[in-house]
């Protein structure tokens, strides 16, 4: 079946970049899988009347013991000041707020 | 005779305690053995020589000193590169975590440390366990000690290869959709996914958080139930853990008594006639010794396959976005605004088959296609759990191949990914039902390649999987000499 595919949105989504061969090989995968987990749409009826148990897995809000701020930074791939840094969110304004 | 790797645990245990040799001798030969054969197999992506080393001599001063931690103190073990070793490289085979140092350890590996055990070093595996052959690695493949020409499995290929080239005494592994059981399989170890939620996954790198567990693989089926009673246990750090019913414990049933089913769905005729037939000679000589073995079938195993890649894509699509190139790993140079960073951090860090899966898993998850797909499959898993149930009322376990073939060939390159998932089959439907499965070489095929019988049974049912597990191995020894 033809798949009606944005994949210039997909890949936007999932935070990927393709070179064109790429998307063209993954579009080619994309639609076999798509075909294959389509199988689940013919599930009998009586699955819809199924609902999971319902466990809750929260544990308690409770102070308790965590990593060092040391071994969390020795671990970034950049920090500064005991901070770790990421390229600029805001851009710089260069307007005179006077 | 037997030289000091080809001893078993219980020899190994037995051995250190009546001083025949010390920890920092086995730990030695067990280096020396990954010295000598590792750069054939490449079983290792990291091997801990000097602290493995240190960990030798520090259990034999406690052996001296009378103060031994547990019956496995000085005993040399591999882990998985997706379980988290503080102060140790943890690559999950993958080019975005290549420089990485966890800052703490996973909890299998600080029970196994607790207990005295040496550790060897970390095993590769497919890119996040994202794969079937251990050729996903971003390092390098993993051959299979048996004929270096085939695939170990994957994705724990190489906790199973390395236990096959006898590189250590036994080893860790993980399972999403039968990550342990099949490589245990191709290598001719004893592998198992226990029930979901036995075995802490603190410090498991997360791959599809509701189907996965970690496991060992050993030579034999004791020796897994020993080693399996120091990984399970309620963790505080994670929240699906518990503690194992204390009747499951206790759960005995005489082999006279024992109904196995088959099911049908499991003996597809796409399974290798050798593996298949294997299944089918491991359940009449059970039926010989008493056991009770009916054909079962359970219809909802048809959307298995597809049921566990829907969700395991899904899981990982967002369990990999925290993989962004801020907090740890591997970061993109010269970018200059954030979405560019995550884009291309992980464009570059991870490899096609992992980019495969995080796009697929964001497709099924886009809100045009939740209902169609991830709403589907959930409630499959849902549906295959409520048959499995009812099928455990009348049989006590199911017995089936585990994988569709013994170890293929490397280099293989298949076209249709669908075709890699459908001989999944075997394997997923524990997963997405929380059971806990079994693997145990069972015989071989006409190249000399292991082949291995799988075991399922209801939850917390690990007691009688290892029961009949041993009595498998009986047979196997009594017809073909252990073979």
């Amino acid at each position: 079946m033809e798949l009606n595919l944005d994949f210039p949105k997909l890949a936007r989504l999932a935070q990927l970049s393709f070179s064109q061969e790429e998307e063209s090989a993954l579009r080619k995968d994309l639609m076999r899988i798509a075909d294959f987990a389509r199988e689940v749409s013919e599930l009998p009826d009586e699955a819809n009347s199924l609902r999971a148990e319902g466990i809750c897995l929260l544990r308690e809000d409770r102070v308790g013991s965590c990593l060092s701020p040391c071994d969390i930074l020795a671990a970034a791939p950049a920090h500064e000041k005991g901070m770790i840094t990421v390229p600029s969110v805001m851009e710089d304004s260069h307007e005179d707020p006077s | 005779m037997k030289t000091l790797l080809d001893r078993t645990l219980t020899e190994h245990i037995r051995a250190l305690e009546a001083r025949e040799y010390s920890s920092l001798e086995l730990t030695r030969a067990y280096l020396d053995r990954i010295e000598e054969i590792d750069s054939e197999i490449g079983a290792y992506l990291f091997v801990n020589t000097d602290e493995a080393l240190k960990q030798a001599v520090a259990s034999d001063l406690r052996r001296r000193r009378g103060d031994t931690r547990s019956i496995l103190d000085g005993i040399p073990y591999g882990a998985k590169d997706n379980l988290c070793t503080k102060g140790i490289p943890t690559t999950c085979g993958s080019r975005y975590l290549e420089h990485y140092v966890p800052p703490y350890s996973a909890t299998v590996i600080e029970r196994l440390a607790a207990a005295g055990c040496v550790f060897l070093g970390k095993l590769n595996m497919d890119e996040f366990a994202m794969g079937s052959t251990t050729e996903h690695s971003a390092f390098h493949p993993t051959k299979n000690p048996h004929d270096p020409t085939c695939s170990p499995g994957g994705s724990s290929g190489g906790s199973a290869a390395a236990l096959a080239a006898n590189e250590a005494v036994f080893t860790l592994g993980s399972d999403t959709g039968g990550s342990i059981r099949q490589p245990a399989s191709h290598c001719g170890a004893v592998g198992i996914k226990p029930t979901y939620g036995s075995v802490s996954r603190y410090g498991l790198c997360a791959f599809a958080s509701s189907l996965e567990q970690i496991g060992p693989l050993t030579r034999t089926v004791s020796e897994n139930a020993t080693i399996l009673s120091f990984l399970q246990g309620q963790d505080p750090r994670d929240a699906t853990s518990r503690s194992a019913p204390v009747d499951s414990r206790e759960h005995t049933i005489a082999l006279h008594t024992l109904r196995i089913g088959l099911p049908r769905e499991l003996f597809s005729k796409d399974i290798a006639p050798e593996v298949r037939s294997r299944a089918l000679d491991a359940a009449h000589m059970l039926e010989k010794l008493g056991a009770l073995v009916e054909e079962v079938s359970l219809p909802s195993l048809t959307y298995a396959a597809p049921t566990y890649y829907i969700l395991s894509a899904a899981e990982a699509s967002s369990n990999l976005a925290r993989m962004d190139g801020v907090r740890f790993g591997r970061r993109a140079e010269g970018v200059r605004d954030p979405e560019a960073l995550y884009c291309r951090t992980r464009s570059e860090g991870f490899g096609e088959e992992v980019k495969r899966r995080i796009l697929l898993g964001t497709f099924f998850l886009s809100r045009d296609r939740y209902d169609e797909y991830y709403k589907k499959a959930f409630r499959a898993k849902l549906l295959i759990q409520a048959e499995m149930t009812s099928c455990f009322a009348n049989c006590h376990l199911l017995l089936s191949p585990t994988a569709f073939t013994s170890a293929p060939q490397l280099g293989i390159r298949e076209s249709d990914p669908a075709a890699i998932h459908r001989r999944d089959l075997c394997t997923v439907p524990a997963n997405l039902a929380g059971i806990p499965a079994l693997t145990v070489p069972f015989g071989k095929d006409c190249c000399g390649l292991p082949i291995g019988v799988q075991l399922m049974g209801p939850l917390w049912s690990e007691p009688l999987l290892y029961k009949v597990g041993e009595e498998l191995e009986r047979i196997r020894a009594k017809e073909w000499g252990g073979r």
